[in-house]
């Protein structure tokens, strides 16, 4: 009879916190479902950086006599930048994916910075200006993604790290996500009209 | 000594916290990080450059855009960004106070910094919805186009209304950033046509005189090439103004990602 009770008693303890793991569970689970969708913003934007060079290229390729050199140093950077997968967004991944896209902004920055030096008339193209207010555009969104997703990570983060939810998020596999740190300049978008 | 009364102590912290609190609560276009007070209306002018009369056509008309199409245009001229760049500033404003509708992010803020002693500045930043149909590059038009040269004369409220002029039915979708290029930059096709219709019409004219009126079905033709963003589509969303005049309901929740473009002059 009191051997039941007891029974009775660990079987409705466990069944609590059952419920409770899987919502904590679940409540990470959204956490870093929101983070990673938060990051496929982060690699679109990206991806629109990537899409600029062809855009510079041509850029520097209107001021006519350009030197050959400066496109092939910004076209190897940018067959260097990498994708990152969701899955794998570790400290050390994501400042490698930001290195990549950052040298390959350096590249493009001198090779128009080099082109306007030689032909200062270009700035006062059509195509010139476009591809300032591109770039401008596309900085801008690229620091409001990366904003968006460090705060989702952080918040990731905070839940998997607290106690009693860090027991549940280490039956489960829940690993702490890396942020973008501001890397070497790179926070101030690479402006091309520092030369002007 | 170092026994001071720790009452006195809480009590010189709590005081100390308050302060802190009212000063980030406050704050001004100086204060680092200043995210100013959202309220219920549409029209913020920190620099107190429009009339009251100017501050209350703008708010109706934007009012009643908002009425119409739920597309919530924030018009902000204030002297500072807390600090931040002007993009960044209109980003976390139109982020922070959700403008636009949250199932469509159809919000736009706009921010003027008036000339001071450097340089004036001005933003437009379309919600995430609206980057397609207010792309980069359409904003800086804009920016150069509309604004700028009216803001040069000092004339705050003609640019912010010929930009609105542009904007509105863009977000209304009743016109487009192509349409726009077509109104802003005469092709050579428009022109052709233009000439060719004034051949035509010199030739009628040399006809008729020459051989007493015959072909009268070329006259009157349907020519209806230019019909201009201005007055035609005004009126077909003028409809709900007036219906109910209850004050603007309050943000909606839309989002910003970073599109539109920035100006200073």
């Amino acid at each position: 009879m009191k051997n039941s009770k007891t029974l009775w008693i660990i079987l409705g303890l466990v069944a609590l916190i059952a419920v409770w793991a899987v919502s904590a569970n679940n409540k990470m689970t959204a956490k870093s479902e929101k983070a990673k969708s938060a990051w496929g913003d982060v690699q679109a934007d990206y991806q629109r950086r990537k899409d600029l060079v062809s855009q510079a290229i041509n850029v520097v390729k209107g001021a006519g006599n350009y030197e050959a050199e400066t496109l092939e140093a910004v076209i190897k950077a940018r067959n260097n930048v990498i994708d990152l997968d969701k899955e794998d967004l570790t400290e050390e991944n994501i400042s490698k994916f930001q290195a990549a896209y950052d040298r390959m902004s350096q590249e493009m920055t001198k090779a128009i910075n080099v082109t306007v030096e030689r032909y200062p008339e270009l700035t006062a193209t059509k195509s010139y200006q476009e591809f300032q207010t591109q770039l401008e555009g596309c900085e801008n969104r690229i620091n409001v993604s990366r904003k968006k997703f460090n705060e989702a990570v952080q918040s990731y983060n905070v839940t998997i790290k607290r106690f009693p939810n860090s027991i549940v998020a280490g039956m489960f596999g829940f690993d702490e996500m890396g942020y973008f740190q501001a890397s070497e300049g790179a926070d101030q978008a690479p402006s091309t009209e520092s030369l002007l | 000594m170092l026994r001071t009364n720790p009452f006195r102590l809480i009590a010189i912290l709590l005081v100390l916290l308050l302060l802190s609190l009212t000063v980030a609560a406050q704050g001004d276009y100086n204060t680092p990080g200043w995210l100013p007070q959202k309220e219920n209306h549409l029209v913020y002018d920190y620099s107190g450059i429009l009339s009251g009369e100017q501050r209350e056509t703008l708010e109706k008309r934007l009012q009643d855009f908002n009425d119409s199409t739920s597309n919530q245009i924030v018009v902000m001229i204030t002297p500072g960004f807390g600090g931040n760049d002007i993009s960044s500033f209109a980003f976390e404003v139109g982020d922070k106070w959700g403008i636009g509708q949250k199932s469509l992010s159809n919000g736009v803020i706009i921010v003027v910094k008036p000339k001071d002693a450097t340089s004036g500045e001005v933003e437009i930043a379309p919600g995430m919805g609206l980057e397609g149909a207010l792309p980069d590059i359409f904003c800086k038009r804009i920016i150069e186009d509309q604004m700028i040269p009216r803001f040069r004369e000092d004339d705050y409220y003609g640019g912010i209304v010929d930009a609105l002029d542009v904007i509105m039915p863009v977000c209304a979708g009743e016109y487009s950033y192509e349409k726009y290029k077509e109104d802003h930059e005469a092709s050579p096709w428009a022109i052709l046509i233009f000439l060719g219709i004034i051949g035509i019409v010199v030739w009628i004219g040399t006809r008729r005189e020459g051989s007493g009126g015959g072909g009268g079905h070329l006259s009157g033709g349907s020519f209806n090439g230019g019909t201009y963003y201005g007055g035609s589509s005004w009126s077909s969303w003028g409809g709900s103004s007036g219906s109910s005049r209850g004050g603007f309901g309050g943000f909606g929740g839309g989002s910003f990602g970073g599109g539109g473009a920035s100006g200073r002059w």
